[in-house]
């Protein structure tokens, strides 16, 4: 019986971690991949695309420490290395290679962010 | 390099506790399910140990999710004789009174030179010398010797016949009887089938019977513990 139990403990903290990594992976990549469409978009605006560059840094700082829990350290590091060179383009005027940096790191996210979901290609 | 030490530590402390949970068993006892899980636990936790870039979470979890599949299986296992047929397989008698039974040792994939091997690990170096030699489930041979041993009555082994409640097919074919004799000894003996726990039938027509405890006694005995 008590074995029954732990089993039952077992899941509880399987379901609890597993929750717990749907919930804060998905809501930062959203949050970062939102943030990176933003800086896409104000082409025009450079200011706000400096003051969205820092939010995208600065959440980004906040939300990785709680990332490395669920995922894979490498992957973590590719984006902090594109949200680093995204930093240091925009305050180097260099708005193109913002905006390609971006066009990089959007595309990362999405793939992170896809390998969560439960799907046929990811099942195989 | 730190980092690496205070994963293995936290990864051996969860093996170990997950293997305390299976419960203690030899390697060379385990069934093929337990081997496989042993197996996987040991592959699964040796990626994040050795990869510091992988989330511990990542061999953590499969772990705890293996144990439970093995706790979930065994109860099953013990709960329904079918599902343990189906997940250990049966018991196979592969010699009867010195003479190999070749379908049922072909059929375990089995060849003369590995039977004749766990033959001379049990100390027997004739064929004669045995009268059953059952492969168990967990791939050890059991043999019954022809022995000179007064106390050993010659030529006995006991069969189990009723399990749980349930009468085993497989031993009735074994003794040469059907279910019905069984239902008549039992009903000979004033019991019920579902009542019995264990009874065994010697190839001498001997039989023991251990009957289920009951509830209010296995409590008394549970509190008197």
């Amino acid at each position: 019986m008590s074995r029954l139990y732990s089993c039952f403990a077992l899941l509880l903290i399987a379901a609890a971690v597993c929750t717990a990594q749907i919930f804060v992976v998905h809501s930062a990549m959203d949050d970062v991949f939102e943030l990176t469409e933003t800086v896409l978009e104000s082409s025009a605006d450079k200011n706000t695309i400096y003051m969205k560059t820092e939010e995208l840094y600065s959440k980004w700082e906040s939300d990785k420490n709680k990332l490395c829990l669920f995922l894979d350290h490498d992957e973590i590091d590719a984006v902090s290395c594109l949200i680093y060179a995204v930093r240091q383009h925009c305050k180097n005027g260099n708005y193109g290679l913002v905006y390609s940096e971006c066009a990089k790191m959007k595309v990362l996210i999405d793939a992170i962010d896809d390998t969560e979901i439960i799907k046929f290609e990811n099942f195989f | 390099m730190l980092t690496t030490i205070l994963r293995t530590l936290f990864l051996y402390i969860t093996i170990l506790l997950a293997i305390r949970l299976m419960g203690k068993r030899q390697i060379g006892d385990m069934q093929t399910s337990e081997l496989v899980i042993t197996l996987l636990i040991s592959d699964i936790a040796s990626i994040p140990m050795e990869n510091p870039g992988k989330p511990l979470m990542g061999g953590f979890i499969p772990i705890c999710l293996l144990v439970v599949c093995e706790i979930l299986l065994s109860i099953l296992m013990i709960k329904n004789k079918k599902i343990r047929r189906v997940v250990c397989g049966k018991p196979i008698v592969v010699i009867e009174n010195g003479k190999i039974c070749q379908t049922e040792l072909k059929m375990l994939r089995m060849s003369i030179e590995d039977l004749f091997e766990q033959l001379r690990q049990n100390e027997v170096f004739s064929l004669d010398d045995v009268i059953y030699g059952i492969v168990e489930t967990n791939g050890k041979l059991s043999i019954l010797k022809k022995e000179n041993n007064p106390e050993i009555p010659q030529g006995d082994m006991d069969v189990i016949v009723v399990s749980d409640g349930e009468i085993s097919n497989s031993s009735c074919t074994l003794l040469k009887t059907t279910t019905e004799d069984i239902k008549n000894t039992v009903n000979k003996k004033h019991k019920n089938i579902k009542d019995i726990f264990l009874m065994t039938e010697s190839t001498n027509g001997t039989v023991k019977i251990t009957e289920k405890e009951k509830k209010n006694n296995k409590n008394k005995k549970g509190k008197s513990n």
